[in-house]
């Protein structure tokens, strides 16, 4: 959790150190399967969001929880599906 | 040479390919954009993260000044650059309403956003970004619009799954009815292929991502994944 924040974040050290502790605990590959994972979704946000995609229809409900739970439903693309 | 060579943490061959030949799609010609035009829009993404402390700087900013961008495009480049998070249907029809076409649109949208992909994952593995390339092509943009595309409720138009989208869409999404991610930015193709190779190597192909057992060769377990999912996605608050 610590290198993914880090990733996103913009202190460089904390990265370095995030990046370190995972080589310790999961190994050099995990670094990799967490940094490819994290360049996926900066990219599919960043779409999702400039193109105003709506949630797809099956993933709705099933959702409704954790969204509630999270405060996503108060993200202002949430307008994109909540309000369609 | 790989282009992560210099990596201490080395991705699979597949995604070391795939990235090269992403870096080397910027500076090409597109289908609404020029290559110089295309080269500018990535580099101004790059200098906008350099300036706001995001990224260190890969010495290749001054591409971004080596034409002069539109103010709203530059306003896309911004808005997208940093995640997208505010832009609604009233900025993207005043980003139109100046001047970028629809196709346009999409494709810097696309655009900046493989270029986050990137520049996110050297920053993950610690290294610096990729140098982007000088313009390699000169020709004319072909400002085809697919015939297929129609309005799904998106910001902008999209070319639908198949029977709507018809040759087009089965040529995109495959036999999938592709989610509307997989959707997004196909109202210019190219792009859209792009993307969802992207999507299809680095996290699951389209058909398996309700596959919870299905193994894309991650080092992390499927649950491991989706967090880093959720947490990238929670940073930037995107709701889907």
């Amino acid at each position: 959790m610590k290198f993914t924040s880090a990733i996103t974040g913009a202190d460089a050290e904390v990265l370095n150190t995030a990046r370190d502790a995972v080589v310790e605990i999961m190994g050099s590959p995990a670094v990799v399967t967490a940094s490819i994972i994290a360049a996926n979704f900066s990219m599919l946000d960043r779409i999702a969001n400039a193109i105003g995609i709506s949630l797809d229809g099956m993933m709705l409900k099933p959702s409704a929880d954790i969204r509630e739970l999270l405060g996503i439903n108060n993200y202002p693309s949430a307008a994109n599906t909540l309000e369609r | 040479m790989a282009l992560y060579s210099d990596s201490a943490h080395r991705p699979s061959a597949a995604i070391d390919a795939l990235h090269s030949d992403e870096i080397q799609s910027f500076s090409r010609v597109g289908t609404w954009g020029s290559a110089a035009q295309r080269t500018a829009v990535v580099a101004t993404a790059r200098k906008i993260w350099v300036e706001a402390g995001l990224q260190q700087s890969s010495g290749d900013e001054s591409l971004a000044d080596s034409i002069t961008l539109p103010a709203p495009v530059q306003r896309l480049i911004r808005e997208v650059a940093l995640g997208g998070i505010s832009v609604d249907r009233t900025f993207c029809q005043q980003v139109q309403s100046e001047g970028v076409t629809e196709g346009a649109y999409v494709e810097i949208v696309s655009l900046v956003s493989r270029l986050s992909n990137l520049d996110v994952f050297a920053r993950g593995l610690g290294v610096s970004p990729r140098p982007l390339a000088a313009p390699i092509e000169d020709t004319a943009p072909s400002f085809k619009r697919p015939a297929e595309a129609s309005d799904e409720g998106f910001f902008t138009a999209s070319v639908p799954n198949a029977p709507a989208g018809g040759a087009l869409a089965e040529s995109l999404y495959g036999n999938n009815q592709a989610g509307n991610v997989f959707r997004a930015v196909s109202l210019v193709p190219d792009e859209a292929r792009r993307v969802i190779a992207l999507i299809e190597q680095q996290y699951f192909p389209g058909a398996k991502v309700m596959d919870f057992e299905y193994d894309n060769g991650h080092a992390l377990s499927r649950a491991q994944v989706e967090i880093v999912a959720t947490k990238v996605s929670e940073h930037n608050q995107c709701f889907y």
